[in-house]
């Protein structure tokens, strides 16, 4: 089972968006932002990150910062799902794969399946 | 065109010292005597010719001795009568011979000079009481006159029914040149019209014309006499030369008495016009044969001279102030145009007045930051902007005046039939800015009484006055009507307070550019927030949608799920709604158009609203209020206030208490939101309030960035003001002050 873990601080996104997935097979657990993320990850195995770009607290730059400097979280895919342009400095994350607000679930769905495919491939 | 005068050589007749003569006319005797007894000191040498007595037995005699009784008393009578000055007595009886006695002191020397009678056909005025009545008759005709023009004219005639001469002319010096004209003329009808004629400054030297000022009668009798000299020569008192300068026999220079002949004229008189202390003119008569005007008829003439120049700086001064008083009005009519439109240049050219009509021009133009704006007759656009570049490179005065705009600026000849003249006010070099006044050309042909360039010719070692006075004609060219001094104060005025509007224009441009530079920079942020806000929405949105799909897909349209669904997308709906609706009454607040709805509001239960919508919070939020919180305020604005201190104070307040403190400050109610969270540095502190600032980076936080913005617009509606104070780590204290405003009487509660 492919467990992700969703980090966005918009409620109503989170909430739909992990019972999609969750409707696909998928094991979701949900945090508010950066530091929240962080926290679970601590608990729990992850195959997959979902996050947002601008939270508060601890935004999806600060989060990816710090994750890419823990050895055992470094390699956990990220995908960024942001509704910032382009100007806002977005790229400074380097996520593995993004998609802009708003997106397509079966986009999100099929991302999600080729870059685990692509990381069991490699 | 060099000016006619420079041709001439003044030198030798500007030094002859023609108060000096030592020689006077010889039509009448002159004698000084000294002393109780009046004991002849000197005498002139013709008195065996008027007299019937040797010079030599005049000399060192004393009147109380020549003249008989009846005289001696008269003359001690006019000289007790008029201590100073000058006085006259008649008859007075010489060795049996009467004469008329004019009187006057002179370096301590008492100067009498003895003219003879005329027989009564040729004293014009006859009587001494036919005198008075003329004298009062004249003063009531130049009374009645109106304006200046008409009364030269009078003037003459006056002149020429009293005294008889052949002409009789007024005439006016030029305040550029010195030259005269002849302005009004009296004449017998069979001599030669001298009207509108010029002549030279050189016809009279600067000393005689210094002399003019001291004595206002000159009278030469016969322009061919043979001068009969003063014998001694000096005063015995002072051991120089008698001064003669207010005597009425005074030889005059041979160079003049020279002129005179060679215009054919015999006897002359002239009566000094003055304004101020400055010879203005002269009414000059001629006569084609010997003639002695009786000298009460000269005094009356002196005394008309007088009286017209009394009336003359008056005149003029008024006429001047009329033309000053009618600039000024249209320079405040300029101002108040400049001020009102927004093109400077269009309010001076279409105004009505316009700046054209500012002073006696015939085109004007303002040249203004690289624009030429011109109404009435002006050379072309090109034209202008060349001149108006001459102008501020060479001329450092504020305004400049020229009538011979050619002769100054070269490339002014391709347009000097419109532009001879011109009058610049250069307002501002930064914004190349000028008023400029055009006068055109006047062709002038002058017309002058004789060659004025051989006005004074070396006649082997001597100078001679020119021997022709016949109508000589100079067309003048590249010259105008020149600016009179109101005319340049006018320039000057406008000039300063156009300066003025101008500065106050450019700061008001300098400030829309930085505005609008700062609204530029914002928007671009403010659409990448708006963007960022409005997108989350539609995310969810679209997951709704398609979780939907996928439910149809599958044939699973549980009704329990799909409501649940477009319960969700409904919610985002009224999220973007809501959102919207922020953005409108941003831009509204932006743009100052919105209306406050006052009402009877109670701060108290307004904050106790708000708190209630934040319960749910983790936080605690305490309300603390004291005293009177009414006032008349916008209700739904002031939710929007506190609504939004409260959230910020939430969401910055990392969980801590927030307490809300309501103050009554008489007059004024204050609402404090203190949190105990992060604080904001000064740095923030500075610009917080500012439209799309946050204290943190714009990728931190969500939100428009507007929120104190808006409440601080809202506040400051309502004439209060907010503020904010923080220590960084310890928190941050919002509060804003609202005047009470007039409370309605109907107590309405939250509208």
């Amino acid at each position: 089972m492919i467990r992700v873990l969703l980090v966005d601080d918009d409620e109503d996104l989170r909430q739909s968006l992990a019972e999609l997935l969750m409707d696909e097979g998928l094991q979701v657990t949900q945090a508010v932002d950066g530091r929240d993320a962080l926290a679970r990850l601590a608990d729990i195995p992850v195959d997959l990150i979902l996050l947002d770009y601008m939270m508060p607290e601890m935004d999806g730059l600060a989060f990816r910062q710090v994750q890419r400097a823990n050895s055992r979280l470094a390699d956990i895919p990220v995908i960024l799902l942001t509704a910032a342009t382009a100007s806002s400095g977005r790229d400074a994350i380097v996520p593995d794969r993004l998609l802009e607000k708003p997106f397509r679930f079966s986009v999100l769905l099929a991302s999600i399946r080729e870059l685990l495919a692509e990381r069991q491939g490699g | 065109m060099p000016r006619p005068s420079e041709h001439v050589d003044l030198t030798h007749c500007d030094r002859e010292p023609i108060h000096i003569p030592g020689s006077i006319q010889p039509h009448g005797v002159l004698l000084t005597v000294t002393g109780p007894a009046l004991t002849v000191a000197q005498a002139s040498t013709n008195t065996a010719a008027l007299l019937g007595l040797e010079h030599g037995a005049v000399l060192g005699a004393s009147l109380e001795r020549l003249l008989d009784a009846p005289s001696l008393a008269r003359l001690r009578e006019a000289l007790a009568s008029r201590p100073t000055g000058r006085a006259s007595a008649s008859p007075i009886r010489v060795n049996g011979h009467p004469f008329e006695a004019i009187l006057h002191r002179s370096e301590g020397l008492l100067v009498a000079e003895l003219e003879p009678p005329l027989g009564p056909d040729a004293d014009p005025l006859g009587g001494a009481l036919e005198l008075n009545g003329r004298a009062h008759e004249v003063l009531q005709r130049l009374q009645r006159v109106h304006g200046l023009s008409e009364l030269w004219p009078t003037l003459a005639e006056v002149i020429y029914e009293f005294t008889g001469f052949d002409r009789v002319m007024v005439y006016r010096f030029s305040e550029q040149d010195d030259s005269g004209e002849v302005i009004a003329e009296a004449r017998r009808a069979d001599v030669e019209p001298y009207l509108g004629l010029r002549y030279p400054a050189s016809d009279i030297p600067q000393q005689a014309r210094r002399l003019y000022v001291l004595n206002r009668l000159r009278l030469i009798q016969d322009a061919a006499y043979t001068p009969a000299p003063i014998a001694p020569a000096d005063n015995p008192l002072t051991g120089r030369p008698l001064d003669l300068s207010q005597a009425v026999l005074r030889s005059v220079s041979p160079i003049h008495c020279e002129y005179l002949a060679n215009m054919g004229v015999r006897a002359s008189m002239s009566i000094s016009l003055l304004q101020g202390d400055r010879l203005w003119g002269l009414i000059a008569c001629h006569h084609y044969a010997p003639r002695l005007v009786p000298y009460r008829v000269r005094m009356l003439c002196e005394l008309l001279g007088e009286v017209v120049s009394w009336l003359l700086g008056p005149r003029l001064a008024a006429e001047e102030s009329d033309a000053r008083v009618r600039a000024s009005a249209i320079q405040m009519r300029l101002v108040e145009a400049m001020s009102r439109e927004a093109d400077l240049v269009t309010a001076l050219i279409r105004g009505v007045p316009s700046a054209l009509e500012l002073v006696r021009a015939r085109g004007f133009a303002v040249v203004y930051e690289g624009r030429v704006g011109t109404t009435g007759e002006t050379p072309s656009i090109a034209e202008i902007a060349g001149l108006a570049e001459w102008l501020h490179g060479t001329q450092l005065q504020d305004v400049y005046a020229t009538d011979a705009l050619p002769e100054a600026y070269a490339p002014a000849r391709a347009f000097a039939e419109v532009a001879s003249g011109l009058l610049a006010a250069l307002v501002s070099r930064a914004h190349g800015m000028s008023l400029l006044w055009f006068r055109p050309e006047v062709i002038r042909e002058v017309r002058w009484g004789g060659d004025p360039h051989k006005a004074i010719a070396a006649d082997g070692e001597r100078l001679v006055p020119r021997k022709s006075f016949a109508l000589w004609k100079e067309t003048v060219r590249g010259r105008s009507q020149p600016w009179a001094p109101w005319e340049v104060e006018a320039a000057a005025g406008l000039r300063n307070v156009t300066a003025g509007v101008v500065l106050q224009k450019a700061a008001e441009i300098f400030h829309l550019n930085l505005d609008l530079q700062r609204a530029l920079e914002t928007r671009d942020d403010f659409l990448s927030i708006a963007a960022h806000e409005l997108r989350t929405p539609l995310a969810t949105l679209r997951l709704q949608l398609d979780s939907l799909r996928r439910l149809s897909e599958k044939g699973a349209l549980d009704p329990a799920r799909v409501k649940a669904r477009l319960d969700g997308a409904d919610r985002q709906l009224e999220r973007l709604d809501a959102l919207i609706q922020h953005l409108l009454d941003v831009s509204q607040i932006a743009a100052g158009q919105v209306r406050l709805e006052r009402a009877r509001c109670d701060l108290t239960e307004l904050a106790r609203g708000v708190i209630e919508r934040f319960q749910e919070q983790a936080a605690p939020i305490q309300l603390v209020a004291s005293g009177d919180l009414v006032g008349s305020w916008d209700p739904f604005r002031l939710d929007q206030v506190v609504t939004n201190l409260l959230s910020n104070a939430l969401k910055y307040g990392e969980g801590k208490p927030v307490v809300v403190a309501l103050e009554d400050r008489g007059k004024s109610v204050r609402c404090a939101v203190h949190d105990q969270g992060i604080g904001i540095s000064p740095e923030a502190q500075a610009r917080i309030f500012e439209r799309f600032e946050r204290a943190v980076s714009s990728s931190h936080f969500a939100g428009f960035g507007l929120g104190l913005w808006i409440a601080r617009r809202i506040v400051e509606q309502h004439g209060g003001n907010i503020t904010v104070a923080s220590v960084p780590g310890a928190g941050a204290t919002f509060a804003f002050e609202l005047p009470r405003g007039p409370i309605p009487e109907a107590a309405s509660g939250m509208g």
